[in-house]
């Protein structure tokens, strides 16, 4: 007899379990989707992603330092003096970058004085064959063309420019007569702060 | 002058034309819906590009399987391994002829209807142990005796859930049983609702579903009895098994939600809306719970479900004979 209230117990507390999973599997039903349709929607990278290296070539004032930090010497500089309306100029000959032999630790980007030097946010580089991205001409504005077709120079120094993380920001002074031009009425009631240090943009604003 | 042979064989060629025509639409219809229960349930998308939501994604797999090479495996009973489709799926075919679609469109209104769906289905165990048999694969036979096995423990409680449904409506015809339900259906009253519960897993047990989806234990047996099909025959298998699906909802729709009994909305619309109702609730316990195992599923059958429905059909006795 004992047996078959536990029997009939093990079968009500089954029937329990049971809805309260399937009330658990309805919720997860109706509840948005956690993955994404990935080639046809993609995700933002994070502000700091480094991806491929990627130059602002009228930034750039030659100073070596990113030849001399690159681990790997994955990037290749040389450069000429030239003469033009009686001023000594210096000019970029040959810049060029192996993505092979680049291990993404973006030293590069941040040692540049100018941030001419800067790590865009490709991530999908996979090509046929190895000549593709082993001198890739930093100097070029399409030089990554070839591996993604979507890929544009200014879309993704607007990128670099957003991202603020890790640079400290200097607020500028609020200006003093804003607060002085309140009126003094309003002020003591409900204090109006002061204008506000322009926060660092937002920096998930990334093409998709 | 119309021949009445021709009338009878025109009407033939029609009937069959739309139940075949239903069939594979419904079972093409059910893998893209399965899929993408499925998907919801795990917080995915599911199949999104082919179609409106991926929804002509069943007939590009068709194609797929189309043009698919048809491996013998080496060593197999050629005859046995090659007809074994075929007994999976005229079964499940054959199983539509009475079922009630509608107040007026019912291939044949045998007036032993329900016994005759549930004895034509139950062949299907035969041809998915052919398959096990004649696939020359430890795994498949494993697969097909396990489905033997579970297919007949199942049939009993199955039969005697729906026995209580026929001693309530005083007929086997499956018009019959809807018109006797006419005023209230038969899961409004206690005995047929625990019918109902009983009729539901076992159904889910004949019809190899999880949580007794151990003939197909992808985790075990590879995909059990058809793990040695390919192209057109595994998909044979597969439409059949999901037409299966549909037979026991149907049934259950008419046994106890009062088949394409409902207000206002044409007959065929009820009774479409009961049966994928309760094919969603399949598909909702199949994306809840894990697989049982084989000794605990056997168990189950004869030690519980079976005491429960004989205990049940001795109660609606005692209620009609009151």
């Amino acid at each position: 007899m004992e047996k078959i209230f536990r029997k009939i117990k093990n079968a009500y507390l089954g029937m329990i379990s049971l809805f309260i999973g399937m009330r658990v599997t309805i919720k997860n039903y109706f509840a948005p989707s956690v993955t994404l349709e990935y080639p046809i929607k993609k995700k933002k990278m994070a502000p700091n992603f480094r991806g491929m290296v990627d130059l602002k070539p009228e930034a750039c004032v030659i100073c070596y330092q990113c030849i001399k930090i690159c681990p790997v010497a994955a990037l290749d500089l040389t450069h000429k003096q030239m003469v033009a309306d009686g001023k000594k100029k210096n000019e970029i000959t040959k810049f060029t970058y192996n993505a092979e032999l680049c291990c993404f630790c973006g030293l590069c980007d941040e040692i540049c004085p100018t941030d001419a030097i800067f790590m865009n946010k490709m991530y999908e580089v996979s090509v046929y064959d190895h000549n593709q991205v082993m001198n890739i001409d930093l100097m070029n504005e399409n030089k990554y063309k070839h591996v993604d077709a979507n890929y544009s120079l200014a879309a993704e120094i607007k990128i670099n420019d957003l991202n603020t993380v890790g640079i400290i920001q200097k607020s500028p002074v609020a200006p003093v007569a804003a607060v002085a031009a309140a009126p003094a009425v309003s002020a003591v009631v409900s204090p109006t702060p002061a204008p506000e240090a322009p926060k660092p943009t937002s920096t998930n604003k990334e093409t998709a | 002058m119309i021949d009445p042979l021709s009338v009878q064989v025109r009407s033939m060629v029609i009937n069959s034309s739309v139940i075949l025509g239903f069939i594979s639409i419904s079972a093409m219809f059910l893998i893209w819906w399965e899929r993408k229960v499925s998907a919801h349930i795990q917080n995915r998308l599911g199949p999104m590009i082919v179609g409106w939501h991926g929804s002509l994604q069943s007939i590009a797999d068709t194609v797929k399987l189309l043009l698919k090479e048809n491996i013998v495996p080496a060593g197999a009973d050629k005859m046995i391994w090659w007809l074994a489709p075929f007994f999976v799926v005229v079964p499940s075919v054959m199983a539509f002829v009475t079922i009630p679609f509608a107040r007026n469109f019912v291939v044949h209104d045998l007036n032993v209807g329900i016994l005759f769906i549930t004895s034509i289905t139950s062949v299907c165990v035969l041809g998915i142990f052919m398959a096990g048999w004649g696939s020359n694969n430890k795994y498949s036979l494993l697969g097909g005796m396990r489905s033997a096995a579970q297919i007949i423990s199942y049939e009993v409680p199955l039969l005697l859930s729906v026995v209580v449904v026929i001693m309530e409506a005083g007929t086997l015809s499956m018009q019959g049983i809807i018109q006797a339900q006419e005023h209230g259906w038969f899961i409004l009253k206690p005995n047929l609702a625990i019918a109902f519960v009983i009729y539901f897993i076992s159904s889910t047990a004949e019809v190899n579903r999880v949580p007794f989806d151990i003939p197909e234990a992808e985790s075990e047996l590879g995909a059990g009895y058809h793990t040695e099909y390919t192209g057109m025959k595994f998909a044979m298998f597969f439409v059949a098994e999901y037409t299966n699906l549909f037979i026991v909802s149907a049934v259950a729709a008419t046994l106890f939600l009062g088949g394409w009994q409902g207000p206002f909305l044409p007959s065929v619309f009820w009774f479409l809306l009961k049966s994928y109702g309760i094919i969603f609730l399949s598909m909702w316990v199949r994306w809840t719970l894990p697989r049982v195992r084989m000794d605990q599923m056997m168990g189950f059958a004869w030690k519980f479900l079976t005491p429960v429905a004989l205990l049940n059909l001795l109660i609606s006795g005692w209620f009609m004979l009151r």
